[in-house]
């Protein structure tokens, strides 16, 4: 790549992940996770429980014979295959519970290790005026030696 | 050289029979005599590439095989505009031009779409080495597209082929990793504007766009062009555009492309309040479509899940000098951060996006210093001739250090 071009890029490169970070602030200024992920969240909260039990004509009958005849043969199909779907449907609500804790435990994980993150950008800005002001006081003293 | 060149061409919408058209006429211009072995159904309208001698209707090329110095076989995973090359490929050598790695979709469609179980279990067992459905079952699950990478049922074509020509370095490696001794060949996405497209009237193109539009000279326009599917995230784009209204009222939206069927996204834009902002332009033939692209300050083309292969719409885009936003994903690591805006897919992605949208939306000549860059760096690298030529050299065995074998790229 001719090397103007490249200076280019890498300039223009620079100053979006100035863009970037501050994007990256934002989420974390919201309440540290960004929006995409508490909404996940939300959503794997409110799935994560898969019920056995289909309601069929309750709490009212449907009207009419053969509804109501229909209605009670599922009832009948349902109580005769329980046996059978609620042992499969506990174990995937074993495992939902188990893969939710995880998720939920990372979770507070990266909100901790993004705390931390913005914690330490600030103490190195702190310490980089540190350092340009002990270098300023060092170059004045020696000046005026 | 007598090539014969297996592609899609328009009107088929796609990108893919774009491209065909587009390295169809790089091709001529370098005095190669191209026939276009094309399908069933359609006839090519390419002007300025084809005479009716030029073009091979798919049942006759067995034939004629034997006439053709080399066989390009432009492939994708779509197997309505594929099709027909399925049995080409298997039975005469050639080089694949292979656009996405995901090509289940397309033997699937070619075996089990047919009512073919037994041919369907024998392309699993020779890819994978079983012999049962647990594939066709992931692919019917919400995470389908990663179990298409994990399953990218490319293995027998790439072994019965010559060789592999793949728009970027993730696909060359993937192909490497799976199949030692293949030889695979990086060679970028071409940038070309289809034929009848007058790049030198970008002025007039964009004042006559807007102008269709009812937007004004000064407005803000944003855009995302292509085939509109929700792996383009237009949802996203259009919530952080909401909030660049905020700051610039006299922005719009221009979505330059087909809704794919049962995707509501009209009923998304009402929704949302966006209704005034926001322009359909629905399906475009090709020269319609790269002229409103003049018509952009900032594109967006955001990909995720993706299937391996380069997106062709970025390319031209940043080679028309539009300031274009695209995914950080692996078949664009080619594309430096700078010549074109790369945010990060997942959770961190829409408040990425609104953030640069924003910065973008507010400082004009930070937005023009990232159009600059991308125009240049498709210049430099993408050039339909230079590409054309680079095709032709490895069809000729004179790849040179561009090629690998063995796992090597």
């Amino acid at each position: 790549m001719c090397d103007d071009l490249d200076g280019a890029i890498a300039g223009a490169a620079q100053e979006l992940e100035a863009v970037l970070q501050a994007g990256r602030d934002e989420s974390a200024r919201k309440g540290w996770l960004p929006q995409g992920h508490l909404e996940a969240l939300t959503r794997m909260e409110e799935t994560m429980w898969v019920d056995t039990h289909w309601d069929i004509a309750w709490p009212v009958w449907p009207r009419g014979l053969g509804a109501k005849v229909t209605a009670l043969a599922q009832k009948i199909v349902r109580g005769a295959i329980s046996w059978y779907v609620d042992r499969i449907i506990g174990d995937q609500n074993r495992h939902n519970f188990t893969t939710y804790r995880t998720v939920q435990i990372l979770s507070e994980e990266v909100r901790e290790l993004r705390a931390g993150q913005i914690r330490d950008r600030a103490r190195i800005e702190a310490l980089s005026d540190d350092v340009a002001n002990l270098k300023r006081r060092l170059f004045e003293a020696q000046e005026g030696r | 050289m007598k090539l014969a060149f297996f592609t899609p061409l328009p009107p088929l919408q796609s990108a893919i029979s774009d491209i065909g058209e587009g390295l169809g006429c790089a091709f001529a211009a370098l005095g190669i005599s191209v026939d276009y072995v094309v399908d069933d159904g359609y006839q090519p309208e390419s002007p300025a590439i084809l005479t009716p001698s030029s073009i091979v209707n798919h049942r006759d090329f067995p034939a004629r095989a034997d006439d053709y110095d080399a066989i390009l076989y432009s492939l994708g995973n779509h197997p309505h505009y594929h099709g027909y090359m399925y049995e080409p490929l298997l039975h005469h050598a050639g080089w694949i031009m292979l656009h996405d790695l995901a090509l289940y979709p397309y033997v699937a469609a070619m075996t089990l779409g047919r009512g073919d179980w037994r041919g369907y279990l024998d392309e699993v067992e020779y890819a994978y080495g079983f012999r049962d459905m647990r594939i066709a079952r992931l692919m019917k699950t919400p995470l389908a597209d990663q179990w298409a990478l994990a399953y990218p049922m490319f293995e027998r074509f790439v072994d019965v082929n010559r060789g592999v020509m793949v728009h970027n370095a993730y696909a060359a490696a993937e192909i490497a990793r799976r199949r030692k001794d293949a030889r695979v060949v990086r060679i970028p996405s071409p940038y070309f504007l289809p034929p009848g497209v007058e790049a030198d009237q970008a002025q007039v193109l964009r004042a006559d766009n807007r102008a269709a539009l009812g937007i004004g000279e000064r407005d803000l326009v944003v855009g995302s062009f292509g085939i509109l599917v929700p792996d383009k995230h237009i949802e996203t784009c259009l919530r952080a555009f909401k909030r660049v209204l905020e700051v610039r009222p006299d922005a719009h939206y221009i979505l330059g492309g087909s809704l794919i069927e049962g995707y509501d996204l009209p009923g998304f834009i009402q929704a949302e309040g966006l209704s005034d902002h926001v322009h359909l332009t629905g399906w475009m033939p090709p020269q319609r479509f790269a002229e409103m692209m003049f018509a952009l300050d900032i594109a967006i083309h955001l990909r995720y899940p993706h299937i391996g292969g380069t997106p062709y719409t970025p390319v031209r885009l940043m080679g028309l000098g539009v300031c274009t936003i695209v995914s950080d994903i692996e078949p664009l690591a080619e594309f430096p951060q700078g010549a074109c805006v790369k945010i990060p897919t997942g959770v961190y992605q829409e408040d990425a996006l609104t953030a640069v949208l924003a910065h973008l939306a507010q400082d004009s000549d930070f937005m023009a210093r990232i159009a600059g860059n991308g125009r240049r760096f498709i210049a430099a690298y993408h050039d339909v001739r230079t590409i054309a030529a680079q095709y032709l050299a490895v069809m000729i065995g004179e790849a040179g250090a561009g090629s690998c074998a063995g796992g090597g790229c």
